[in-house]
């Protein structure tokens, strides 16, 4: 029981991280925390779907035509939702109102797209393994596997490509990454991409596990959330950490208290990380900033 | 031979407050020339405007004779432009080395390229030689000058903008960034050097300009400036 | 930045809570709107040539529009057929059919406006349990027979003296699912139910009829129908020795039970309710759409087909060629058939009373469908008492093993 729970909660804790990591990519450039995160990974899921059944687009294609879309959405939500708050006033934090409200228009237009009916997502591969004494589908880990390839993908890009490091600096210096010839435009816009994608092919990666709707997203926003929080906004590792604290927990209480009690886990760890440590476990004081 | 960079008439404006009115001057290739001023008189505003960081709100900057009022920092930077900001600016979350190669960011992706770039650069300032791994944010002042100088040579400007680089240090280390600047200068770069203390700024250039309220009142060789009642009132009449 | 923090988890918290509250049924039941619709009790129109007057209000926009569609087309079938027979009374039928979007408020404003202003002899429908329950008061002081064509709520046919019940009731699915854990010896029980106003009454339902059976379940567990995620749900029950699960809830949620199974590479029979029969448990769990077993009528599911479940087959085709959704796309009229049955059965055995009664005033009418005795119905032979108002016996509903192909006669 404690290995699966073990696995189970690794493997949505990693989901959780990559949210989590959507959430300090836009973070980092524009000091804004994106609660349309979590639409962003329903986006993704359906459109794929819409492709798939009502263009006839191979899932492949449909898969990568749907992330491209979600991405340019994500372009659109930065021009229409977060810039003319920052334009008229960078002080602003309306920003949490109008990335809400983005959200909420999504999940409108995903409901007026495919009504509230749930849609089925095909897996990767199909089949069962023994690992020690717990059973469980080769899709999860085909999904754990994937998440541990993508955050590797993602610090690679972050620590170790020149654009990465630009971003870094931009998010620590706008105007000092400026005054390098960084284009903290160019660069926005990419950490609006990467919110997109990191969302997107979380949701692509738990669609086939859970099933596909225009509400699939809400609460892995507030997860999603509460790992980069937990973890420490900001922090690529705090982030990582962050989700799996929220994804094992959430297993050892649905599992050995009450299931009842494991969405509200995250936010418990949300309480008590404000209280006790608001920078969050790998933060920097510079969280205050905004 | 027309100067490496001329300001005509430029003025700036951050929403209402006009930071800098109608200032014009130029620098000559090959020469150190000092802008100098209170605290306040807009030396920042002018080399930030130079560098494309800030818009003008009128006039015209000239480059190699070449209109570059409306091209942005990167365009300048290719064309050899580089600013050293006041307060250093360096990224404090990321290695020495990262830093200088983030100062390339124009002119090369090439990782490993600019690695030993950067290394090569970093030979140059003894003061941050040894520390090519460690965070910038964790060296003292003096170094992270020094790096911020170094930064902005990453790029080969052929004209270095520097922004009170003496700004905060003990007298000790400001001998030795102005031991740098003087080595610059004799390696043959072009340099605008912003200070607030003007007795520092002398000492290396060739060339004064005096800014007060925004507007330019004084300029001309050092040795002229220095000696005009003017630049006296230039700090005390503010 | 604490600030925001905060202000997210007032606004998480506010969504949580949405969603768990959100998982009761229908909503306000507890509205009824009376007014002075005691007098009316002669009804349908004079005694003339006049056409007699059928209420109908049904989901035909909304969650459950498909369904609506159904019911309206069975309807409009019953009716043609009536009128083609010579109408009732020597007086046409007509069907007045109202949507209510399975909405509560509409389903009452719609059921007021029929008696009030169309002065419709009975009412059928709404759709859904939780507006039906609503609409009850009203169809009650108004004295009018209320034919409810497809709630399955268990008091419908038992507590409402004016109201008789044509789907399938809950306690009698409890039974079966219930009697599964028997007729395979499967009997280390675990449930698996919905914390809503569907699962609720359903959970009681199986763990009185597991009581009766002397079966006491291993564990039992509940999730919300918006948990995306029903492993810890099924680590429990599975710890606790579970060999069966009685699951009471929709299809999306009996396809997420599925898939977690697969994912935990756990394989045990999984028994619900009808709702499990629809398309979309099939579409959402695939592959793993198997070991699954549900109630449901035995009408077209059951060979040979009754004469009169034929003859029903026959009318639908020949009246909607076109139909793939309830006949089923092959030949064979499909299970589903007998959804719309339940309709049809409504409205004959009501223009089957009108006649008896011989007027359309609402008591008589009221008094002679109780009265009803050994009606052949499309679904069953349909007999009502003081007592009981169940249109389908027991033996009219049977257990279906579901695949990922289709549904099948429990072997
Ligand atoms: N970003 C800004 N927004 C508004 N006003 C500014 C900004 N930067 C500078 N100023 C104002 O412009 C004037 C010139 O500033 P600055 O160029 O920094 O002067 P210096 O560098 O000579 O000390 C000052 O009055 C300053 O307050
Ligand atoms: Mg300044």
């Amino acid at each position: 029981m404690l290995l699966l729970f073990l696995i189970l909660g690794i493997t949505w804790g990693g989901i959780y991280a990559l949210v989590g990591l959507g959430f300090n990519t836009t973070f980092w450039t524009l000091r804004i925390l994106n609660f349309a995160q979590g639409e962003y990974l329903m986006a993704a899921v359906l459109l794929s779907i819409g492709f798939n059944r009502w263009v006839n687009l191979p899932w492949p294609i449909a898969i990568v035509l749907a992330l491209a879309v979600t991405a340019a959405l994500g372009l659109v939500l930065e021009r229409v939702a977060i810039r003319p708050v920052l334009q008229h006033d960078p002080r602003s934090h309306s920003w949490v109102v109008t990335t809400l409200g983005a959200g909420i228009v999504l999940q409108n237009l995903a409901v007026l797209l495919f009504g509230t009916s749930e849609y089925p997502f095909p897996k990767l591969m199909e089949g069962v393994v023994q690992l020690l004494d717990a059973r469980v589908e080769k899709q999860l880990l085909a999904v754990f596997a994937i998440t541990v390839v993508l955050v590797v993908l993602f610090d690679i890009f972050v620590n170790r490509t020149l654009m990465g490091k630009a971003i870094k600096a931009v998010a620590f210096d706008r105007m000092a990454a400026e005054a390098q010839g960084i284009n903290s435009r160019g660069i926005v816009m990419l950490s609006m991409i990467l919110m997109a994608l990191l969302a997107g092919i979380a949701g692509l990666l738990i669609a086939p596990m859970v099933s596909a709707h225009p509400y699939m997203g809400t609460l892995m926003t507030v997860k999603g959330f509460s790992a980069a929080v937990l973890g420490g906004l900001g922090s690529p590792v705090g982030a990582i950490v962050g989700g799996l604290v929220v994804g094992i927990a959430e297993q050892l209480v649905g599992g050995y208290i009450n299931p009842g009690l494991k969405d509200a886990i995250g936010l418990i760890f949300l309480f008590v990380i404000l209280i006790a440590r608001p920078q969050g476990l790998f933060g920097k004081k510079v969280a205050e900033r905004v | 031979m027309a100067p490496l960079l001329q300001l005509e008439n430029v003025s700036v404006k951050y929403g209402a407050i006009e930071a800098l009115r109608e200032v014009s001057f130029s620098v000559e290739e090959g020469s150190i020339t000092c802008l100098i001023g209170a605290n306040g008189a807009g030396k920042s505003t002018t080399v930030n405007a130079i560098a494309g960081l800030v818009p003008t709100a009128s006039g015209r900057i000239l480059f190699q004779g070449e209109d570059i009022t409306k091209l942005p920092a990167s365009r300048r930077i290719a064309m050899g432009i580089s600013i050293a900001l006041e307060g250093r600016k360096i990224f404090g979350d990321q290695t020495v080395i990262d830093n200088l190669m983030l100062g390339a960011y124009t002119r090369s992706k090439n990782l490993s390229k600019l690695r030993r770039e950067a290394e090569e650069m970093l030979a140059r300032f003894p003061l941050i030689a040894d520390r090519g791994q460690q965070l910038a944010g964790t060296l003292s002042g003096g170094q992270q000058q020094a790096l911020a100088i170094a930064r902005a040579l990453m790029s080969r400007p052929k004209l270095l903008l520097l922004d009170e680089p003496s700004l905060g240090l003990a007298p000790i280390l400001i001998q030795e960034i102005y031991q740098i600047i003087q080595d610059l200068a004799d390696q043959g770069t072009t340099i605008l050097l912003v200070e607030q203390f003007a007795a520092y700024a002398f000492m290396v250039s060739q060339n004064a300009c005096v800014l007060e309220h925004g507007q330019l009142t004084l300029a001309g060789p050092v040795a002229e400036v220095r000696d005009d009642p003017r630049l006296a009132r230039a700090y005390l009449g503010k | 930045m604490k600030r925001f923090v905060a202000l997210f988890l007032v606004l998480s918290m506010a969504l949580l809570a949405a969603c768990t509250s959100q998982s009761g049924s229908g909503g306000t039941s507890s509205q009824n709107p009376s007014t002075g619709s005691q007098t009316a009790s002669q009804s349908g129109g004079s005694e003339s040539k006049d056409p007699i007057k059928i209420g109908l209000v049904a989901a035909l926009t909304g969650p459950s529009a498909e369904l609506g569609k159904g019911i309206q087309m069975a309807a409009r079938l019953a009716e043609k057929e009536l009128n083609a027979s010579g109408g009732v009374l020597g007086r046409p039928i007509q069907i007045i059919i109202r949507d209510d979007q399975s909405n509560t408020q509409l389903g009452l404003n719609a059921v007021n406006e029929l008696i009030q202003k169309e002065n419709v002899v009975a009412i059928i429908g709404p759709t859904n349990s939780g507006v039906v329950k609503a609409t009850l008061g009203v169809t009650a002081a108004a004295g009018v027979p209320h034919l409810i064509n497809n709630g399955q709520d268990t008091e419908f046919g038992y507590d409402y003296p004016h109201a008789f019940q044509f789907a399938m009731p809950n306690r009698t699915q409890a039974r079966m699912i219930a009697q599964f854990t028997q007729e395979t010896g499967l009997n280390k029980a675990g449930l698996l139910t919905a914390n809503d106003g569907y699962g609720q009454p359903g959970r009681a339902d199986v763990l009185a009829e597991l009581e009766a059976l002397g079966v006491q379940p291993v564990a039992m567990e509940e999730f919300k129908p918006t948990d995306a995620d029903m492993t810890s749900q099924l680590l429990r029950l599975k710890d606790a020795g579970a060999n069966v699960i009685l699951f009471w809830g929709m299809g999306n949620d009996a396809a997420t039970i599925r898939k977690n199974m697969a994912t935990l590479g756990w394989d045990v029979p999984l028994v619900g309710p009808n709702p499990l029969v629809m398309n979309n448990f099939r579409d959402l769990a695939g592959p793993e759409a198997r070991n699954t077993f549900s109630t449901y009528e035995a009408t077209f599911i059951r060979r040979p087909l009754t004469p009169k479940a034929e003859a029903y087959a026959k009318a639908w085709k020949a009246e909607y060629p076109d139909d793939t959704l309830f006949y089923g796309p092959g030949e064979e009229p499909y299970f589903y058939l007998a959804m719309g049955a339940q309709t049809y059965d409504a409205i004959t055995v009501l223009a089957d009373a009108i006649e008896r009664a011989g007027t359309t005033d609402r008591a008589a009418v009221l008094e002679a469908l109780t009265n009803t005795q050994g009606f052949e119905g499309v679904n069953s032979v349909i007999s009502f008492s003081k007592e009981k108002r169940v249109a389908l016996p027991d033996e009219a509903n049977i257990l279906v093993e579901i695949k990922p192909d289709g549904v099948y006669e429990m072997k």
